[in-house]
């Protein structure tokens, strides 16, 4: 089905309800209005954001991310070298040398904001996205999209890749640090994730979704 | 002043998650769900006030210890040290990288004070009622919202040190318990931010009189 617009016909001007979700303030959005985004009459925070993106982009970008997460988790993030000695790290590598020193509820922190939420997160998106494109899964939506708003905070990945960089300047002077093909995918993944929550934000997953 | 109205006194409800925003039933039943995403809805997050005031009080509790116990024990062939948080902060301007002791103070000692005491002024002032500056107030809970999980940096760091100084003989990093506690902190702070409502903060600049209920 598609709708043609004629020359001269004037587009549908639609008004919907929004209420902010910083103050509560009720008011009508004029969504026909060309801005990009509706910010709130009383404290400014962004009431209402056009969702005109396809999903296409936004599924590219989310395989593209995993892609880079799996390597960041398989490869080493960096290895050091001293007096003949070396060693190297990976994501996961690292929670169990914790484990080993005895901070068992540290480590289980680490691998929940470095691997588990980012892993749950990825799948959350993938399901949503596909759906979003194909359909046939819009029974789980709302399940799938309030997962991953609970698992957003809890992923750190960029968090945890300056904390890589800081503990590589602090080390510096006592050893020769090689950065790993995983800490690059990892910065890859910041990137692509971003880029792709970006585009998520613009993409209607509830009204637009196609039925296959 | 023009006066707002919420939709909480118009008998509207936002979903958190799809942002539909849907009337509340005549009926008034207990569990309401939002019609397209099946969110559970509430006019403002369940017990708000309690919770963050709970989970402050925790992250005060373990704070202390936060930054008084041992984060990191270094050993190396001809020292041994036990770092805390401040002075791996020290120890970092030392060698000359300024702009990254700047980064690890601003995450690991500023965020958190901050945290904790944002979080507490603003619980006190929704309990006594202000109306005084809610633009501003709303706009700080958002800061340490938006900023309060870069508090993490500093276990990151710590578990990158450990996992990757383990040259024995020559030298060794073991974590220290404050890192425990650190972590707690950053975590206790993180869910009280979460369980606080900002749109209580509003409540009381839309409560007008004789337009109560």
């Amino acid at each position: 089905m598609s709708t043609h617009l004629s020359v001269g016909q004037p587009a549908p001007r639609r008004r919907i309800l929004v209420a902010c979700a910083s103050c509560d303030t009720l008011q009508t959005a004029d969504i026909a209005s060309p801005a990009e985004t509706l910010h709130c009459v009383r404290c400014d925070v962004v009431v209402y954001r056009a969702m005109h993106r396809a999903p296409d982009a936004a599924l590219a970008l989310t395989v593209a991310a995993t892609i880079c997460f799996l390597m960041g988790n398989a490869l080493p993030i960096v290895a050091i070298e001293a007096g003949g000695n070396a060693a190297n790290t990976t994501l996961i590598g690292a929670a169990q040398a914790l484990d080993a020193a005895d901070m068992r509820s540290v480590a289980v922190v680490v691998l929940l904001t470095t691997v588990v939420a980012p892993a749950l997160e990825l799948s959350c998106l993938l399901a949503l996205l596909s759906d979003a494109c194909w359909g046939g899964l819009s029974r789980l939506r709302g399940a799938l999209v309030r997962a991953r708003e609970r698992l957003r905070p809890l992923s750190m990945v960029e968090i945890f890749v300056l904390g890589a960089l800081v503990a590589i300047v602090k080390l510096g002077d006592l050893a020769k640090i090689v950065l790993g093909l995983g800490l690059w995918s990892l910065f890859g993944f910041m990137v692509l994730s971003a880029t792709a929550a970006f585009a998520i934000e613009r993409t209607d997953l509830w009204t637009r979704a196609r039925t296959a | 002043m023009k006066a707002f109205d919420s939709a909480a006194n118009a008998g509207f409800l936002r979903c958190p998650t799809c942002a539909l925003v849907s009337r509340v039933p005549e009926s008034r039943e207990r569990d309401l769900r939002c019609g397209r995403c099946g969110h559970p809805l509430h006019v403002r997050k369940p017990r708000s006030i309690e919770r963050t005031s709970a989970l402050l009080v925790a992250a005060c509790v373990l704070y202390p210890a936060a930054n008084l116990l041992p984060i990191v024990h270094m050993r190396t062939v001809t020292s041994e040290a036990d770092n805390t948080i401040m002075s791996g902060v020290v120890a970092l301007a030392d060698s000359g990288s300024w702009p990254l002791a700047a980064l690890v103070f601003f995450a690991s000692i500023f965020v958190p004070l901050l945290k904790l005491a944002v979080l507490g002024w603003l619980t006190l002032s929704i309990r006594l009622h202000w109306r005084w500056k809610l633009r501003e107030r709303a706009a700080l809970y958002r800061f340490v919202e938006f900023i309060g999980r870069w508090s993490m940096l500093d276990v990151f760091v710590d578990t990158f040190t450990v996992a990757l100084v383990q040259l024995q003989p020559l030298m060794s990093v073991k974590p220290g318990p404050g890192v425990v506690f650190f972590a707690a902190v950053v975590v206790l702070t993180m869910l009280a931010a979460m369980s606080f409502d900002p749109r209580l903060i509003w409540d009381a600049g839309s409560t007008r009189e004789g337009n109560h209920g």
